[in-house]
């Protein structure tokens, strides 16, 4: 190798230097999304402290980890009674970045109880203080305490002091954009959630109750009752939904005995898809992210889970954690465990399964969509909108004659005269997830949808019934337009003499085949799409049906001639009815001509009269 | 063109105007249909679009019907279904007023994609064309130039034009490069495809690695990937690895588009892996199939069918692969251009010959053949069954088995040919007749049913016939004919005499008919054919329903209850029972009753003023209680898991409810003793009261800014005493300086004045 490659070899590695007052910029403004991450950091090494004295020192201790806020002196210090550092330990794991002891710990001992993943967890304490203090008499050298002290980081001291007892505290003497760390309110909030599941107990200025303790229904005796249980895990839950209390609660199966959890439905209305998913994930009993909702299944936007796992690696920044296998896995646990605590719920919480349905309707219509299980569970109970209120499958088929009539926009049409008329449900399949449930239901009980606005559903409402020639000839004379088509049928009520139904794929076809097409569309996509209504029969527009029911029809039919009057008000109840029946923007109506036809055959009438 | 920038500009629009959820609809449906979560997209997509017709921006209505057959078409390949849809778009996408939406362009992707889904190489000339031609109207800068191009590429390796697929790719790259572009994942993940076909399979594998979603994709993207490299792997004889990559087939629900080429994938694999050619996995090729089939997409459900088709010759499966080549018969015709798939066919119809000829079977051993068929073993091998058939037709029981065997794996309309010839050769068999009709209701073809089974003319036939013909009609007609289904089953009684089977039949027919003599008639001939609990408890219920008070007290005294009474109605003191009942919107409601013989109970629960009133009604309701009480509360008491120590039973018959006006008296609580002397002052008038509020009320006291303890109540009084005594004893005993106020009965009296009283003490406490 050549001697300049080697110096400069040699010269690259020397380069390497920390700036430290970038790294915690880094640290402060992106590594982290919040200051409060601090305040985890130091309460995880004090844990690990604890964790570690636990396995390494036979002596007996209870482990304790201590917080005293001091709002006057704007100080907040982290006590705890584990394993504290010896000398060198401080010069190894504080005053060099990126080493921390727990990572070694797990490796070494197999010790799965420490959270620590990356010796960064100190350094974030200068995000949020001015000087950082740390006492500490190590369990292997009782009888030396030793203070470390830095402002920044950049530079520390590091002194014997007067003889503590074994263990860490650390003082951080807050910045002032950061004071609010030294309110005991602020810091009882955060601590009670990010550290509800550790299980030493930490305690805030001495009070005795430790500000997480909190039950764990994972931790509670097998054969303790339901009830209780149910109690327990609804009061847990309640800790973490930040927006709805829960209305109902159950623990996450799983057969891994290294992963927990508890599952609950909000108690506050939901509205469609809203997504209100509350995801709290923990991985070795410390809060990693409450942001993580893909683990919840995308229609459970009324739901919300706890999660405490070993099995997820944390990233970076240890507020998120790595979407990898073991992820994919977790999520499969939870969908399967959703899915169980909905189903059993019928059977096991009646009252709760009524409160939930009630609650939550619009909501378990989307998801009811999107699984088949849960779909068979909610077909019958849920309501679906109507021109006639919300109502369920049941009700509807009761009262629409055993047949589904959805309408799939909210344009005022022929159909939605008709059955308003009738006092027949119209279900709103315009409205969140609606059509397609109602299309599910259909499907598997083999009932008639009828999709209103299409020709298929008009066949089926307006069956052709007979009538002689020369009926069919008066009534084509007195009441067809131009470009409709006459229809003879028998519809309820009677006293809907006739209707305009728009025939959908004529209108289409007239516009894809019109002269100016092809200055719009390219020709090759308009001949695929002229190849496509080939067949489509475009020289009618519309359908005028007429109801034989109506007795007006039938006197229309037979009626040889028509005075003026009559042909005015035959005129008028035309114009009325089609600014009624159709789109008057699509279907080329002038809206205007058939207002003044109808106003103007009034007059006459009113004249003639 | 910047769509995301539109789409972003348009959401703030939304926004300000308070349409939130047109704003969040517009950035959930890209987003959805992206991961392959179709459910959402078909929930959303009808209330996006009428959302978007409402606010009457066309622009929005172009982007919502766009992203609606993204999922339709492009992910679920429902080309034909959605063609006239597609072709709506397009002229909308095209009027004055929408030419210039940034994702106008993409209304020729959709039509194009429906196409080429019905039969992409059947119709490639004319894909490449509508692509070339609207590629020529963009540029890359535009959102929509990826979409289009993969659409041109998919036309060209459709059209079997392979060179000019990377001549076209090439030039991609090129005019990336010319707008300082890279290519992206789905660019990569072309490419892998392209040199895929070539055979440069490393070149190939190391695209597809390369291939990264750039956070957009969605999940759909990441399954396509992983198939494209599992069947990359595969063709390097890699199965294992390819095998592991491969998506679960329940994954394709997020890109059904996609299966044809998970099953080419699954073919490579299971071609360097023959142990993998399992009768599940080609099941599974044969869903997917029919799952195409039913889409409409023609030309995957004729190569799924066909890669069915050669792993069953590989597995010797010969009856299956008949099936799979008459599925290819009838799908051939309706391809858009044959292009040599009627050749692929006659060869795959050679081979099969040539298989059949070498495979002929002589089923002789009869005897061994019919104990496997009478010991229902189901690993009876189908083709074996089939040429039993062949070799003994007049045998109804080798029929029937063989039958079976065809509707259990799916082939119900060889089924049907089956069983319509072991009928015809043994005709009096009663359980051909049944597997006959079922297999004609499987295959949907209910004329040939009508005709063949249920208007059969039964005179020449043997009972046993007659029972198997009148069973499955009966069984058929259960669905919406009750009358003539019930008809049937008499017949079947009449010939057969009672059996339970069909006494159960009756029994339901009856109920839903509301004849309850015939209901219990039946529960008591099962009664006398075996007697226990379930059917005791049916006919105590359908009794009930009749007043047949007499059967009711026979039946409780088989299931030993202790009735007080001998004889006539049961009104008894049961205690507390909860029991659900459907509301008349359908929903259900839960009400506190007394229960007062085994199947009947009184509601005890008043409902507040306004809200349907049940109390008094006469409940009689299902036996089977809808929870159990195998808790312990903390006071010891059993209870249900939602801590209730009631049972609760679903209505099945709502009586009348008592005719009574029910008020509210609500405000600060008067003190225990005045208050318990209003109760029983009360109730010695025959007024029913409800403490409903407990000790955590408060009411707010809004002239001390306190909260004093409250007390809320209902109260029912019945038509035969008069409201104003109500009042008079409400007044007396709280006193004209009571917090407290009843504003319906007030109403009800016209009482003016103690309204006016009572508006204070309502304002004051804020009630």
């Amino acid at each position: 190798m050549p001697a300049n490659d080697l110096s400069s070899r040699v010269s690259e590695l020397n380069a390497t230097a920390v700036d430290l007052d970038g790294l915690l910029k880094v640290l402060g403004d992106n590594l982290y999304s919040s200051p409060s991450v601090a305040i985890r950091e130091l309460i995880q090494n004090a844990h690990d402290g604890c964790i570690r004295r636990q396995i390494e020192d036979s002596a007996e201790f209870e482990p304790e980890v201590r917080l005293i806020c001091n709002p006057n002196a704007q100080t907040l210090a982290f006590e705890d009674n584990g394993s504290g550092l010896t000398r060198k330990e401080i010069r190894d794991f504080l005053a060099t970045i990126g080493t921390g002891y727990t990572s070694k710990l797990r490796d070494c001992k197999a010790n799965e109880e420490a959270i620590g993943y990356f010796g960064l967890g100190f350094l974030s304490a200068y995000v949020i203080a001015e000087t950082v203090e740390l006492t500490t008499t190590s369990y292997q050298s009782p009888d030396e305490t030793w203070r470390f002290s830095s402002s920044g980081g950049r530079r520390f001291t590091l002194e014997q002091t007067t003889a503590h007892p074994v263990g860490t505290r650390v003082l951080l003497r807050l910045k002032a954009k950061h004071s609010a760390f030294a309110s005991p309110i602020a810091v009882s909030e955060l601590v009670a959630k990010h550290c509800a599941l550790l299980p030493i107990p930490i305690l805030l200025n001495g009070i005795d109750q430790p500000i997480n303790d909190v039950t764990l229904p994972w931790n509670l005796a097998a054969d303790t009752p339901t009830i209780r249980k149910n109690k327990v895990s609804q009061d847990f839950a309640e800790t973490f939904d930040n927006v709805f209390s829960p209305l109902c609660s159950w623990d996450l199966q799983s057969e891994n005995p290294d992963l927990q959890g508890v599952l609950w439905i909000q108690d506050g209305r939901s509205y469609a898809s809203a997504d209100l998913r509350s995801v709290s994930i923990f991985v070795r009993n410390m809060l990693i992210t409450e942001t993580c909702r893909e683990l919840l299944p995308s229609w459970a936007g009324f739901m919300g889970c706890v999660i405490n796992t070993r099995g997820l690696t944390p990233t970076a920044s240890r507020e998120d954690v790595q979407r990898d296998a073991a992820f994919d896995t977790l999520r499969e646990s939870v969908h399967s465990s959703v899915l169980n605590g909905l189903r059993e719920m019928p059977r096991t919480q009646s009252e709760n399964w009524r409160r939930v349905l009630r609650r939550h309707n619009e909501a378990l219509r989307g998801a009811a969509i999107a699984d088949p299980q849960l779909f068979e569970l909610l077909k019958t109970d849920l309501q679906i909108p109507t021109s006639l209120g919300d109502l369920t499958l049941d009700r509807i088929l009761e009262l629409s004659d055993g047949k589904l009539l959805i309408r799939s926009d909210e344009s005022n049409t022929h159909e939605a005269m008709l059955f308003k008329a009738r006092g027949v449900p119209v279900i709103l399949g315009y409205r969140y997830a609606t059509l397609s449930f109602c299309q599910a239901y259909a499907e598997q009980l083999g009932l008639q949808v009828i999709e209103l606005g299409s020709m298929a559903a008009n066949a089926t409402l307006f069956p052709k019934s007979d009538l002689d020639e020369a009926g069919r000839c008066r009534l084509a004379e007195y009441l067809l337009g131009p470009e409709e088509r006459l229809v003879v049928s028998k519809f309820e009520p009677s006293n809907i003499p006739f209707l305009f139904v728009t025939d959908e794929e004529a209108r289409l076809k007239r516009k894809i085949d019109a002269d100016n097409a092809d200055e719009r569309i390219g020709a090759a996509a308009l001949s695929l799409a002229r190849l496509h209504l080939k067949d489509v029969e475009a020289e009618k527009i519309r359908d005028l049906v007429v109801n034989l029911n109506s007795p007006f029809i039938r006197q229309l039919a037979c009626a040889d001639q028509l005075n003026t009057r009559r042909k005015q008000a035959v005129r008028a109840m035309r114009a009325y009815l089609l600014t009624l029946s159709v789109d008057v923007t699509e279907d080329g109506v002038d809206l205007s001509a058939e207002l003044s036809n109808f106003f103007d055959s009034l007059t006459l009438i009113f004249e003639d009269n | 063109m910047d769509l995301w920038g539109w789409v972003s500009s348009v959401e703030a629009e939304l926004v300000d105007a308070g349409e939130h959820r047109l704003a969040h609809l517009m950035r959930m449906l890209p987003n959805r249909c992206c991961d392959g979560d179709h459910a959402f997209v078909d929930a959303v997509y009808p209330e996006a679009l009428s959302l978007a017709r409402a606010y009457g921006n066309s622009w929005i209505e172009v982007f919502v019907r766009h992203w609606y057959l993204q999922s339709q078409v492009l992910k679920r390949g429902r080309g034909k279904s959605n063609l006239s849809e597609a072709v709506s778009l397009l002229e909308f996408s095209t009027r004055e007023d929408c030419r210039d939406c940034p994702q106008s362009i993409c209304a020729v992707q959709d039509l194009a994609s429906c196409y080429g889904c019905t039969d992409g190489p059947g119709y490639a000339e004319e894909r490449i064309t509508v692509a070339k031609e609207t590629l020529e109207r963009i540029d890359p800068s535009w959102g929509c130039w990826h979409c289009i191009s993969k659409e041109y590429f998919d036309a060209l390796v459709d059209a079997g034009k392979l060179p000019e697929e990377r001549a076209a790719r090439k030039r991609l790259r090129e005019e990336l490069a010319s707008v300082g572009k890279e290519p992206d994942g789905k660019v990569l993940l072309g490419e892998a495809g392209m040199e895929m076909r070539a055979g440069n399979l490393e070149l190939a594998e190391q695209l597809a690695c390369e291939a990264q979603d750039d956070g957009s994709f969605g999940e759909a993207w990441q399954i396509s990937k992983h198939i494209t490299l599992a069947e990359i792997l595969a063709r390097q004889a890699r199965s294992e690895e390819a095998l592991a990559l491969l998506p679960e087939p329940t994954e394709l629900i997020k890109s059904p588009s996609d299966s044809a080429q998970w099953v080419a994938a699954l073919g490579a694999i299971i071609a360097s892996k023959a142990d993998e050619n399992t009768s599940d996995r080609r099941n599974l090729l044969w869903a997917l199939a029919q799952d195409r089939q039913q889409e409409g997409c023609i030309r995957d459900a004729i190569s799924i069918f066909a890669i069915y088709a050669d792993l069953s010759m590989k597995a010797s499966a010969i009856l299956c692969t008949e099936e799979a080549l008459d599925r290819i018969d009838a799908l051939v015709p309706k391809l858009a251009r044959d292009l040599g798939a009627s050749d692929d066919q006659l060869e795959r119809r050679g081979r099969l010959a040539r298989m059949q000829t070498a495979s002929e079977k002589s089923v002789t051993d009869h005897v061994y053949l019919m104990r496997k068929i009478e010991e229902g073993d189901d690993k009876a091998n189908i083709d074996e069954l089939r040429f039993a058939a062949d070799r003994w037709p007049e045998d109804g029981k080798i029929g029937a088995a063989f039958g079976r065997a065809l509707l259990m794996a799916g082939f119900s309309e060889r089924a049907c040919d089956i069983l319509r010839r072991a009928r015809d050769a043994d005709i009096n068999n009663s359980v051909v007749w049944e597997l006959y009709g079922a297999a004609l209701l499987d295959a949907g073809q209910l004329d040939v049913f009508n005709r063949e089974i249920r208007n059969y003319d039964t005179s020449a036939l043997g009972d046993a016939a007659r029972n198997g013909i009148d069973w499955i009609v009966a069984m058929q007609l259960s669905e919406d004919d009750l009358p003539s289904s019930l008809e049937r089953l008499d017949a079947l009684l009449a010939r057969e005499g009672d059996t339970i089977q069909v006494l159960r039949a009756i029994a339901e027919i009856a109920r839903s008919t509301e004849d309850h003599e015939r209901e219990i008639d039946c529960w008591s001939r099962a009664i006398a054919l075996e007697s226990n609990q379930d059917a005791h408890w049916n006919r105590i219920l359908a009794a009930t329903l009749a007043d047949d008070w007499a059967t009711v007290r026979s039946s409780a005294c088989a299931l030993e209850i202790d009735l007080q009474t001998k004889v006539g109605p049961i009104a008894e003191d049961w205690g507390i029972v909860r029991v659900s009942v459907r509301d008349q919107d359908g929903q259900k409601t839960q009400w506190f009753a007394r229960r007062t013989g085994p199947v009947s109970a009184t509601i005890i629960q008043l409902a507040p003023p306004q809200v349907r009133q049940l109390f008094g009604a006469q409940i009689i309701f299902d036996p089977t209680p809808l929870n159990e009480l195998d808790q312990q509360d903390e006071e010891g008491e059993s209870c249900d898991r939602e801590g209730s120590n009631t049972y609760l039973f679903e209505a099945v018959r709502i009586g009348n409810p008592a005719s009574i006006t029910v008020f509210d008296i609500d405000g600060v609580h008067p003190g225990k003793d005045t208050w318990a002397n209003l109760e029983a002052a009360l109730e010695k008038v025959s007024v029913h009261v409800e403490h409903r509020s407990n000790d955590d009320y408060v009411v707010w006291d809004l002239q001390e800014d306190t909260g004093v303890p409250g007390l809320y109540a209902l109260v029912g009084v019945p038509d035969s005493v008069e409201l104003s005594e109500v009042s008079k004893v409400l007044n007396s005993i709280l006193g004209p300086d009571a917090q407290m106020i009843w504003p319906v009965l007030l109403e009800a009296l016209a009482d003016e004045a103690g309204l006016a009283a009572q508006s204070a003490v309502e304002l004051r406490y804020a009630m």
